[in-house]
């Protein structure tokens, strides 16, 4: 099923975002996602460039410089209230997890 | 230097199988030195291991191309070529994939997808709806008969004939298979799966049908010079408006900037037709010509007696072709009253012809039975005379003679016509056709 406009953020989204906490350009930004990670998400040139439009475009990022042809990019406020909606529901996904296998254990 | 070589002619909606076929390649230690004509992959050894990737073409301005293209250089994509509907990038073995988000690849992949359906459907629809007119018109006394004099007076009416039924068949073949790979991509975006990649067989009978598919429209332009260079058509005209589509296509490709490698090769089938004709059929033409067949059965009567033949505008009417000729004629009673209106026409046709006959000469055997199979709907074979058919019209009856190459009909509206009349035509046309 499509996800509807940002409600919710894929891994590669989230990781994409969290990014951008720093200015970066596109290749920076698959380079960190693949520290942060360790190498367990890559996002493909393509699906960032997408995303960067897309994200650019909802307001979440804001381009900030071209620098020997690299194009860079940082989050924006409304960038950092997705992303903290996003871990909060991760979290909670979490908690609720750990309370039912909690309850199944016990 | 040893190569390799892949048929290349994947249609738009099995982009992972001509993917799939390029990393096969790759991973057997070959890669990709071009693809000759968009038809053949032609593979070299490969002295470091690479991957390749296609992704669709976009239509967006050259800036944004352009910030793409290099965000790709980066990740370690070259980009090697441009294909009719994607890019090809190559990159070293173990990069990662260009494109890593299976709902956003489906997106694309539907828009795409969508867009040549919109087209495709409507095109399709009309292909296969001529045919049907067709087959409902062939149902007619006339409807087979009008055809195949069309298919005896240009080589191209004879070419889209006999290939409008596949072109029918393959545009709802490609329409399933499209509908078919949107449906999978769709499918595996929402399970969040990988893209599916059909299979190699699947994917080569696929490139196989397109390849058949271009072919055939090669046939079409290659009938048309043909027409040209025997001056079945006026060659100069008929070479200006072949040009006239080319430079309206080069145009078109042009403002649309991208997604136009399929818009330039039809312009320049167009371009090569003109010119091909209309050399052929300034400097050829007098060689050409003596490969047209003879118009058949020129001398023959169908009405015992009768020593004159009348028709709209000439003794009789011929049309000839390298593969398929006619001639057509209307005999009259012998003492040259009809009573039937013979010279009542309307827009040139004549009407009321109480004996019509139409003979055809194919170049081979199997066309002359095509042409008669085209004809001998609902008529009757004649017990004791192969290659005989017959059937009772409103008015009279129709007969249907096939021997060898010759084909012969005839529309009798007088007092039926007898054994000895039958075998009289037939020993006609055995002495013809040696």
């Amino acid at each position: 099923m499509a996800r509807k406009k940002l409600e919710t953020l894929t891994e590669q989204m989230f990781y994409v975002l969290l990014s951008l906490r720093r200015e970066r350009h596109g290749y920076g930004i698959m380079q960190a996602i693949t520290e942060m990670t360790g190498g367990r998400v890559s996002v493909g040139a393509g699906t960032l460039y997408a995303l960067l439009e897309r994200f650019e475009k909802d307001g979440l990022i804001r381009f900030t410089r071209t620098e020997e042809n690299r194009k860079y990019y940082q989050m924006t406020e409304a960038g950092e209230q997705a992303l903290e909606a996003e871990y909060q529901r991760i979290r909670q996904q979490a908690a609720d997890w750990e309370r039912i296998m909690k309850e199944e254990k016990s | 230097m040893k190569r390799r070589f892949s048929l290349f002619t994947y249609p738009v909606m099995d982009m992972k199988a001509a993917e799939a076929e390029l990393n096969r390649r790759a991973a057997k230690g070959w890669r990709l030195e071009k693809i000759w004509m968009g038809l053949l992959a032609v593979f070299v050894p490969a002295h470091v291991p690479v991957r390749y990737c296609l992704d669709w073409c976009d239509n967006v301005k050259d800036t944004e191309r352009m910030d793409y293209k290099e965000l790709l250089a980066q990740a370690g994509w070259e980009h090697r070529m441009e294909l009719p509907y994607w890019n090809l990038y190559e990159a070293p073995a173990g990069t990662a994939p260009i494109q890593t988000d299976g709902e956003l690849e489906y997106q694309r992949f539907r828009d795409k997808v969508m867009r040549r359906m919109v087209k495709g459907i409507p095109l399709t629809l009309l292909v296969v709806g001529i045919q049907l007119l067709n087959i409902i018109a062939q149902s007619g006394e006339f409807g087979a008969m009008s055809a195949l004099m069309w298919a005896s007076t240009l080589h191209m009416m004879l070419a889209l004939l006999l290939l409008l039924p596949l072109w029918g068949l393959g545009g709802l073949a490609w329409l399933g298979r499209m509908a078919l790979r949107l449906h999978q991509w769709r499918q595996a975006a929402r399970e969040d799966g990988p893209t599916p990649v059909p299979g190699r067989w699947s994917g080569l009978a696929a490139a196989l049908l397109t390849l058949a598919g271009w072919l055939s429209v090669v046939l079409v332009c290659a009938a048309a010079v043909w027409d040209m260079t025997t001056n079945c058509v006026p060659t100069l005209p008929f070479a200006g408006v072949f040009l006239l589509c080319a430079g309206i296509l080069f145009a078109r490709s042009l403002w649309e900037q991208h997604q136009t490698k399929f818009v330039r090769r039809m312009a320049s089938l167009c371009l090569a037709t003109a010119l091909c004709g209309g050399a052929g059929g300034m400097v050829f033409f007098r060689q050409a010509e003596a490969t047209l067949l003879e118009p058949p059965l020129s001398d023959l009567h169908l009405l015992p007696g009768v020593t004159e033949v009348w028709t709209m505008w000439e003794e009789r009417s011929h049309a000839a072709t390298s593969l398929l000729s006619c001639t057509d004629w209307d005999e009259l009673e012998p003492d040259g009253e009809t009573g039937f209106g013979i010279h009542e026409t309307v827009l040139g046709v004549r009407m009321d012809a109480p004996v019509r006959g139409t003979a055809w000469r194919a170049r081979w055997p199997w066309m002359a039975e095509w042409a008669a199979s085209l004809q001998r709907g609902g008529m009757e074979p004649v017990e004791g005379y192969p290659g005989v058919w017959r059937r009772e019209t409103r008015k009279g009856e129709l007969w249907l003679l096939r021997r060898d190459t010759l084909v012969l009909r005839v529309k009798n509206d007088l007092e039926p016509l007898d054994e000895d009349w039958l075998a009289d035509m037939l020993a006609q046309m055995e002495e013809e056709g040696r």
